[in-house]
């Protein structure tokens, strides 16, 4: 099929038109200031390190030991770790005077508190026992 | 990660596309002129959409060009009195360059057959569209297109080439 004078007797697009054109579609893009482009670098920067920080803080609090300090009670440091009490076992001597001698061994080293005396000082509720074995009883 | 698409270059390719297609279809530069702008002015804005498909940007911007000769057709400023009307061959003597008189002849040709078949001939031959794209811009099937463009062409040079031998 001989179609070539259908492309041959196609008007010559002016160079003139097509520049002119092309100037008047850049020019309607709005153009970023540079006032825009720094804040919109800026955002970047700024979002990235709060993402990052959230990220700091979160593996801190998985990697972090899970207990803290509560209290101290006569020199006792209480630390509550997972609603479970401990009590650090590094004193040099009985704190309580009438503690029972019977549970002071040689070479260890143990403190007591009466009960009580423990549930008047620790910031939080204790549960007490209702029921004891015979011949057990709470002090 | 797409490449940054050299939109100019595509500019430089597509424009003249554009250009000779709205040529065909309504016979004036300086129309066609203006009904490129608005098409190119209506796409460009969103060409972003398309940097991953060049492809479907072109036939996307074709289906504009298609709306903006709608409207064109539409439009009051597109009435023309009968003083404004040119009869065939007048004005061809004084046409200047012979790209520009071979155009004149065309456009006259091209007045002559219907809107539709001139609308495939513009997108064969102005917009440089394979058969395919036409199909799917036109809706029509692919072997129709193709047996359209043929008989059209045929039928068109047989004029042509009696017009050059008056």
């Amino acid at each position: 099929m001989n179609d070539k004078f259908l492309y041959d007797a196609r008007p010559k697009n002016r160079r003139g038109f097509a520049q002119a054109l092309y100037a008047k579609l850049t020019d309607a893009e709005p153009q970023l200031t540079r006032w825009q482009a720094f804040i919109g670098n800026r955002a970047a920067v700024v979002t990235s390190a709060l993402a990052l920080l959230l990220l700091a803080a979160v593996a801190y609090q998985i990697l972090s030991p899970r207990f803290h300090h509560e209290a101290q009670i006569n020199g006792i440091d209480i630390y509550e770790m997972d609603y479970r009490i401990v009590l650090q076992p590094d004193w040099a001597a009985p704190l309580v005077e009438d503690a029972p001698e019977a549970l002071s061994e040689p070479g260890e080293s143990r403190g007591l508190i009466s009960v009580y005396t423990a549930m008047d000082q620790l910031p939080y509720r204790i549960k007490l026992p209702t029921y004891f074995p015979e011949g057990m009883e709470l002090f | 990660m797409a490449s940054e698409v050299d939109w100019q270059e595509l500019y430089r390719t597509l424009l003249p596309k554009v250009f000779h297609y709205f040529s065909y279809r309504v016979g004036d530069t300086q129309a066609a002129e203006d009904l490129t702008a608005i098409t190119f002015e209506r796409a460009w804005r969103h060409r972003g959409r398309y940097r991953k498909d060049l492809g479907k940007f072109q036939a996307w911007v074709f289906g504009i060009a298609n709306k903006v000769f709608l409207e064109h057709l539409r439009s009051p400023k597109n009435d023309v009195s009968l003083d404004e009307v040119r009869l065939p061959g007048e004005g061809l003597v004084d046409a200047g360059t012979e790209a520009r008189d071979d155009f004149e002849r065309l456009s006259l040709l091209l007045g002559q057959i219907p809107d539709e078949d001139r609308q495939l001939l513009a997108l064969k031959y102005g917009a440089e569209l394979t058969n395919r794209a036409i199909a799917k811009l036109t809706r029509m099937s692919e072997s129709n297109v193709g047996t359209r463009l043929h008989r059209l062409v045929l039928k068109l040079r047989s004029q042509w080439e009696q017009d050059y031998e008056r």
